[in-house]
């Protein structure tokens, strides 16, 4: 208990926590789509080329979550622009993004006078550094996705579905889609804080993924699935306060876990 | 009063090369139900696509209820092929039918009580409310086919447009079907296209052939005998006694 008590009462382990919920709020409203819609793989795209903003902003000395969300505003905008004009070059395209974004933070932080710490706590989160300026950017960040998704849910849900049908009813599709892979970038500058670039998809993705398993709708999802994003990030951070090991790994082992035992569950039950 | 649906001359391409259709003239009447029979590649789900505006064609015209297809389009009921959906996709029957209710000038708005008044209703007159918390993958073939008719009746449609609406259905299930639009025939026109001529049924009024170009049989002119020849439920090929032009080319 005497360790529970240090953990709650010193301020960094208070703004990490404050850090998970807020990253499990939005892995709660935006992954549900993102799996229903099954493009995590584009998910992924967006979030790796986040790197590149992260490199340039630090080169600058501005903050590197400022320049990891336009970097991953404006891949989502790239990645949506084409795909709507051809799916064939999809999946090479969300490639190159990938690539090119990272290599572009790379070579920043590379030219980036003294010494690059930080690349590491860019690509695997540094939850237990989070500065409270960041956290406040974070909370606005939360407010807006949770409005979006809640305000245009219904034509998220219609769109996510069958595009064509909600065309004809008169939504604008592209607009809609556009919106979700921009809320799909916001959601990953929150969860790099948490878990890192590299975990980002993991986070966003699998407690999603989990509570498929358990709901059948894209609303219960969302509940659950914060749930189970809030859970999985405070359990990780105290376990890895405790046992000394890396946050962000730490709280990924165990949202993989779950996901895999739900898996097997499946299995169990068909 | 304006015909339901009016294809004047239409053709349509699809980049530069590959011609879809070709000089299609249609004129649908309201409360007319008609078939549109034709091989896959034939144009069918291109002439679907030029009704519902999703597509414009190269030359000629097409009008809806004397409209412009994208204005008149949420006056259509749509029933897409069900065979096509992602069966795993996390919603219920009953936020499916919801779906129907879809309004532009609702963003930001939830669904009011009307919208779920007729959803209930719907789901009573297809009788599917036992299934209706359902999800979508958890339901038969059959089932789905009636979940996406009631989301289209949702719209309040005058016209309802059906894409395949009898492919992986068994025979007991298509029977149900057509009784289903059979009734919703004296409320609104009914156009639909199968690659399956087995289909064809007593309930049709006209059957249009199309292969890039369009043929209507008049199914009132043809004798019950030749009818039963051609078009009984047993026969799922047809012998065309007209020549369309473009079979020759291929």
């Amino acid at each position: 208990m005497t360790n529970l008590d240090l953990v709650l009462n010193s301020g960094f382990m208070q703004n990490a926590a404050i850090a998970g919920l807020l990253a499990a709020l939005a892995c709660g409203f935006v992954g549900p789509f993102v799996v229903a819609k099954k493009i995590g793989h584009l998910a992924g795209g967006i979030a790796h080329a986040a790197l590149g903003g992260m490199g340039v902003a630090y080169y600058y000395g501005l903050n590197p979550l400022a320049g990891a969300m336009a970097a991953s505003l404006l891949s989502a905008a790239i990645i949506g622009w084409v795909t709507q004009k051809s799916s064939k070059e999809e999946s090479t395209l969300i490639n190159a993004i990938w690539a090119i974004g990272m290599a572009i933070g790379v070579v920043f932080i590379a030219k980036t006078p003294g010494y690059n710490a930080d690349l590491m706590s860019y690509l695997f989160g540094n939850i237990l550094m989070v500065t409270t300026e960041n956290l406040i950017l974070l909370a606005g960040l939360n407010g807006l996705i949770i409005f979006l998704t809640l305000g245009l849910y219904k034509e998220l849900q219609a769109t996510c579905f069958d595009e064509e049908f909600a065309e004809i009813r008169g939504v604008n599709v592209r607009l809609i889609y556009g919106l979700l892979l921009g809320l799909v970038a916001l959601t990953t500058v929150l969860l790099i804080q948490a878990v890192g670039l590299i975990l980002v998809i993991a986070l966003l993705t699998l407690p999603a993924a989990t509570a498929r398993v358990f709901r059948h709708s894209i609303k219960a999802m969302m509940g659950l699935s914060f749930l189970l994003g809030v859970v999985f990030t405070s359990t990780g951070i105290a376990l890895s306060y405790i046992t000394d090991l890396p946050a962000g790994a730490t709280i990924i082992l165990i949202t993989g876990a779950v996901y895999l035992g739900s898996l097997a569950l499946i299995g169990k039950r068909s | 009063m304006n015909p339901a649906i009016h294809l004047k001359d239409v053709s349509f391409s699809y980049g530069n090369k590959t011609r879809a259709l070709n000089q299609v003239s249609l004129e649908v009447p309201e409360h007319e139900f008609l078939g549109v029979i034709g091989p896959n590649g034939g144009g069918k789900s291109t002439l679907l696509k030029l009704i519902l505006g999703l597509a414009v064609p190269s030359s000629g015209s097409v009008s809806v209820l004397g409209q412009s297809p994208k204005r008149a389009r949420r006056k259509i009921g749509y029933v897409p092929q069900f065979a096509q959906f992602d069966r795993n996709f996390p919603i219920t029957v009953y936020d499916t039918i919801l779906m129907g209710r879809l309004d532009r000038s609702l963003l930001f708005r939830r669904y009011q009580k009307e919208d779920r008044d007729i959803t209930k209703g719907l789901l009573e007159k297809l009788r599917i409310q036992s299934i209706a918390d359902r999800a979508i993958g958890e339901i038969s073939g059959g089932q789905l086919q009636r979940v996406l008719i009631a989301r289209a009746l949702a719209c309040d449609p005058k016209i309802l447009l059906l894409d395949e609406p009898t492919s992986n259905i068994d025979p007991s299930g298509e029977l149900d079907l057509f009784s289903i639009l059979k009734e919703l025939n004296k409320e609104m026109t009914i156009l639909f296209v199968s690659h399956d001529v087995g289909f064809i049924s007593k309930y049709i009024h006209r059957v249009a052939c199309i292969n890039q170009s369009l043929v209507c049989h008049d199914t009132g002119q043809l004798s019950d005998e030749s009818m039963r020849a051609l078009y009984g439920s047993a026969v799922h090929s047809v012998e065309h006694h007209h020549a369309h032009p473009e079979d020759d080319e291929e």
